[in-house]
């Protein structure tokens, strides 16, 4: 076990990129779910507000569509 | 103004023009790049031997940063006050015209380069015979990089704060032209043939000339909508 | 996000059209979680494994000893930043050329991920070169072309990020992300021809022909591991990117309300 982790003395080179690349893979899979929940949460806080709001709201009618076909 | 070529060189004479009523502009790439060989020879060994090994890097890299200083405002007077979102609907080809800009805008900033770049090439002791390559590498590079710049300058022109971000956009782009173009100039310093590197540079010229007119006016429209 | 009502008139749009235009963004905001769970759980498997077949089962090389084991990261990053540049023009031209919204948002999820995979080859790359040429740099041809894909990379994200307005600037990173596919061949072309005056023996350079089964196996593994990595994380990236893009359309409320 110990000769396994000495790596026959490459030991700090070969951790290290497997940690670094590891490490770097975890957190672009990880940051985008925890990123999602705080959209989400962010959202809905916005909808209650607009809701409190009162009347005002355009109902989510307005689904990007009039963009789109603004656009073309 | 009827017929498209026509459309062009009109397009020309009024963007010198107005280069040449704000006089500064014409000559603040010029001064730029004055300073930007000073500042290199001042951070290293003024040995002469040791600046001709330097010099072709020290010019080309200048000369890259003088194009890049001028290209934030190739576009950006005219979307200010809407000229160009006319331009854009002229019945004259829009890459034509955008065509024009381009090459009024390397008149204004790599043209000059080319007029001074023999005078810095002597303070840096680049040897006379290098010249000619040192001259063509330019006359094929700038414009290129103009034609390049013009792109990002078209991307950035619906950011907040362009002047970081378009050099961040086209500094990758230039890498190419940078390597051949200094690379003919220590070519010829060392005696050697640079037709290779002015082929280079030269099909870069033309691929840029067959495809960035195209990106750019898409570019223009994407940031004018 | 400051400004929540749209101007512009609205438009009748027929039922078609209507399920052609927020079908598949809603449908795709669904699907994606199911087949990013079950890419991501595949990935780990292929990973572990390749990493036990990588670490421990393959043997030593002759020339480069143990250290020789960094390829089996090395190799699958570098190729897969490649392959998102290409997955992210493809994407950028979906979104621009056809005004797909999958497009746009599949070209958002790819440079985060490409870059990630791009800094892992480089650093990577710079660990295995210390024992190989003495140094963490050296300039070598691959790391260098490395380096300005990742350039790339950061611009695309720069110009997505500085314009205000999400569509514009996807658009425009769009042209930004084709520019750099057509430059990219230039690019490496021109940096090896700049690199050949001075050329270090490369590092992951392999003799290719009598490369031994047992460590071409666990580089096999680690090819397949990353690749279905590339697309669990870029599904769970598009998730978000959609509901930003989407953020006023029905189904997000419907989703929100639900």
């Amino acid at each position: 076990m110990a000769e396994f982790l000495h790596m026959g003395g490459y030991a700090w080179y070969v951790w290290s990129s497997y940690g670094v690349v590891t490490g770097l893979l975890v957190y672009h899979y990880v940051s985008p779910l925890c990123k999602r929940r705080a959209l989400l949460r962010e959202l809905s806080a916005e909808a209650a507000a607009r809701r409190d709001n009162g009347g005002d709201d355009d109902g989510g009618d307005d689904d990007g569509n009039t963009k789109t076909a603004a656009r073309a | 103004m009827n017929s498209p070529t026509g459309a062009f060189f009109a397009l020309v004479r009024r963007d010198v023009r107005l280069a040449y009523r704000r006089r500064g502009e014409i000559l603040h790439p010029l001064m730029f790049f004055v300073v930007a060989v000073s500042l290199f020879v001042l951070a290293t060994d003024p040995d002469p031997l040791f600046l001709r090994k330097i010099a072709a890097a020290s010019l080309w890299v200048a000369a890259l940063f003088a194009t890049l200083l001028t290209l934030d405002s190739m576009f950006r007077q005219d979307f200010a006050d809407d000229f160009l979102a006319q331009l854009l609907l002229s019945p004259h080809p829009a890459a034509v015209l955008v065509l024009a800009k381009v090459f009024a805008h390397w008149l204004v900033s790599g043209a000059p380069l080319l007029i001074a770049a023999p005078l810095f090439a002597a303070m840096l002791n680049l040897p006379w015979h290098a010249c000619p390559e040192l001259l063509l590498s330019l006359l094929l590079g700038t414009p290129a990089m103009s034609l390049l710049g013009a792109l990002g300058s078209a991307l950035t022109l619906a950011a907040r704060h362009s002047g970081a971000l378009l050099a961040l956009l086209v500094l990758p782009l230039y890498i190419p032209i940078l390597i051949f173009g200094s690379g003919a100039v220590r070519a010829a310093i060392s005696g050697l043939d640079a037709g290779g590197e002015m082929a280079w540079l030269g099909a870069i010229l033309l691929l840029a000339l067959a495809l960035t007119p195209a990106g750019i006016v898409a570019a223009l429209r994407v940031s004018l909508h | 996000m400051s400004a929540p009502h749209s101007s512009q008139p609205k438009r009748p749009v027929s039922e078609r059209t209507r399920r052609h235009q927020f079908g598949a963004p809603a449908h795709c905001y669904q699907f994606a979680a199911q087949w990013a769970k079950w890419f991501g759980g595949g990935a780990l498997l292929l990973f572990l494994v390749g990493a036990y077949g990588g670490l421990a089962v393959a043997p030593a090389d002759y020339q480069m000893g143990h250290s020789y084991r960094i390829l089996y990261v090395h190799a699958p990053a570098a190729w897969m930043s490649m392959f998102a540049y290409a997955v992210m023009a493809a994407g950028a031209a979906g979104g621009l050329i056809w005004h797909l919204k999958l497009g746009d948002a599949l070209a958002r999820a790819c440079a985060p991920v490409g870059a990630a995979f791009t800094v892992g080859a480089l650093v990577s790359g710079a660990l295995w070169g210390k024992p190989t040429w003495g140094a963490y740099w050296v300039w070598d041809a691959r790391l260098t072309s490395e380096l300005v894909l990742l350039f790339l990379f950061f611009g695309y994200s720069a110009l997505a990020n500085a314009i205000e307005e999400r569509r514009t600037a996807s658009s425009a990173a769009a042209i930004l992300a084709l520019a750099g596919l057509v430059n990219l061949p230039i690019i490496h072309y021109s940096v090896e021809w700049w690199n050949t005056l001075h050329q270090p023996a490369s590092v992951g350079k392999f003799g290719k022909p009598d490369i031994a089964i047992q460590m071409l196996i666990p580089l096999l593994i680690m090819f397949a591991a990353f690749k279905l990595y590339f697309f669990a994380a870029v599904l769970n990236r598009m998730r978000c990117e959609l509901l930003i893009s989407e953020r006023r359309t029905k189904w997000v409320r419907a989703l929100l309300h639900g």
